[in-house]
């Protein structure tokens, strides 16, 4: 698809300067377009970031609307996603240090009912007890995650939560390729020692593993995650 | 390969992100060594842990909050445009602190010193008094800058009374090898507050001269993005480069 467009002497990043340019010339359908496409993920990345289901969707509101307001300046150098990402992270940066700790107590970071994501797991084909499982192993990681120094935060929700490449990641954060692996891999580190010291009383197994025996999706595509 | 594989690059294989030659590398390294291969695993777990978070869908009523605000948005800009242009009064404003900051009082990122809380408390009074002018009770929800939330009563008040956030904004990013700091709504070169006496050359992103720059240091677009401005010493010269044209 990548290979069709530039073959067609079209830049990827030229549809998204299109959508931009019909924003700037009071097209509505443009803007509802990119909210359709980067809804989700905008309130997904102040989710992880924030912690809080009811601030997250007041970020993401606030983000919409910087983007409304200045998606005419957007200048195709970089992917619309790209550059969306970027002003919802500083937004969220911006609000979330100004008024509030960007850490919160284990178990706090999401509310009783699961809804700040975790309700969204369920999956009809799998058990009450499964899901059962599933949503206190998402509270656990939702709260680990909360916990993380927010540089680190950041950057492993970017990969593993919205699944960005590191050089996209590199972007986003405006640092070096370098810096995205060193904080991912710590990250990941403060996440396992954390979750380690997690596990409920009584039970000594490491709540890791039970988490990946717990998921049916964790023991599919390995092989293709460590292609190069 | 001597010694252990680090987790940096344990965590990059993991996602597919090392060289071909450092897979192999890797590879061959993970299949003799097991508490690397260990490693492996339990920084895998973590990640298959994290699929637990699946994505969680907006509220539903956020589309109608956006639409809300965008009207009034919209409303706000007709007002404005038959009346005294208050967004040009605060801007004024800023240029008077940008005015005070280059010639060489506190900077604004910098700690907070003794006369600090005092200029900003001069601030204050001259954003209210503008604000009365305009026969308006305040800074509205909605400005057509990204500069107006941060010139809004919360902000000037806490500055006011010299409390500083609990927490300061950590933001800090590194373009080709500079460091740049999230100071007030504006990405500040570190260490070019020390630099000439003068106001600093505004430059439009879409200038001739922006786009020259933009093409040497082309990640200073990320950092303009979402219309914020860049402070940064360019040759010799101090220059504050905005997402305009």
């Amino acid at each position: 698809m990548k290979a069709a467009w530039i073959a067609a002497g079209v830049g990827l990043h030229d549809l998204d300067l299109e959508l931009a340019q019909r924003h700037s010339r009071g097209d509505v359908r443009a803007f509802d377009e990119v909210y359709s496409r980067y809804a989700v993920m905008v309130f997904n990345l102040a989710l992880r970031l924030s912690g809080d289901p009811d601030e997250a969707a007041d970020l993401t509101q606030e983000i919409f609307l910087r983007v409304y307001r200045h998606l005419d300046s957007f200048s195709g150098r970089s992917a619309l996603k790209t550059w969306i990402f970027r002003v919802a992270l500083n937004h969220c940066r911006e609000r979330l240090s100004r008024f509030r700790p960007l850490t919160q107590p284990i178990g706090d970071a999401v509310d009783g009912d699961g809804t700040g994501g975790e309700a969204s797991i369920a999956d009809p084909r799998r058990g009450p007890e499964e899901l059962a499982v599933a949503a206190d192993l998402g509270r656990q990681v939702a709260g680990a995650l909360a916990r993380l120094p927010p540089p680190f935060r950041e950057a492993v929700v970017l990969r593993d939560l919205q699944g960005l490449s590191y050089e996209e990641i590199a972007a986003v954060l405006g640092v070096r390729v370098g810096t995205v692996r060193s904080r991912i891999a710590r990250g990941r580190e403060q996440l396992r020692g954390l979750l380690e010291t997690m596990a409920p009383a009584g039970v000594r197994h490491r709540p890791a593993a039970a988490i990946v025996d717990a998921d049916p999706a964790a023991s599919r595509g390995d092989k293709g995650e460590l292609s190069a | 390969m001597s010694g252990h594989i680090s987790l940096e690059s344990l965590s990059a294989y993991l996602d597919g992100e090392t060289a071909p030659s450092e897979t192999r590398r890797l590879e061959a390294h993970l299949a003799a060594c097991a508490p690397c291969s260990s490693r492996l695993e339990a920084t895998r777990r973590v990640v298959g842990g994290l699929r637990f978070l699946r994505p969680a869908p907006p509220p539903p009523d956020l589309p109608a909050r956006l639409e809300d605000r965008i009207a009034v948005e919209r409303a706000d800009a007709g007002a404005r445009r038959g009346g005294l242009d208050r967004l040009s009064s605060l801007r004024s404003l800023r240029s008077v602190r940008s005015w005070l900051w280059w010639q060489g009082l506190p900077p604004l990122h910098g700690s907070f010193s003794a006369a600090r809380p005092l200029v900003t408390a001069g601030l204050a009074l001259l954003v209210a008094m503008l604000l009365l002018q305009n026969g308006e009770s305040g800074v509205g929800l909605v400005s057509p800058a990204p500069k107006l939330p941060h010139a809004g009563p919360e902000f000037l008040v806490s500055e006011a009374f010299g409390e500083a956030p609990q927490v300061l904004p950590q933001t800090t990013s590194e373009v080709a090898g500079r460091v740049f700091v999230w100071s007030d709504d504006v990405w500040v070169q570190r260490g070019v507050d020390a630099g000439p006496a003068g106001q600093p050359r505004a430059v439009a992103a879409r200038s001739p001269a922006g786009r020259a720059m933009l093409a040497k240091l082309s990640d200073l677009d990320v950092l303009l993005a979402d219309g914020s401005r860049v402070v940064l010493r360019y040759n010799t010269e101090t220059v504050e480069l905005w997402n305009g044209s």
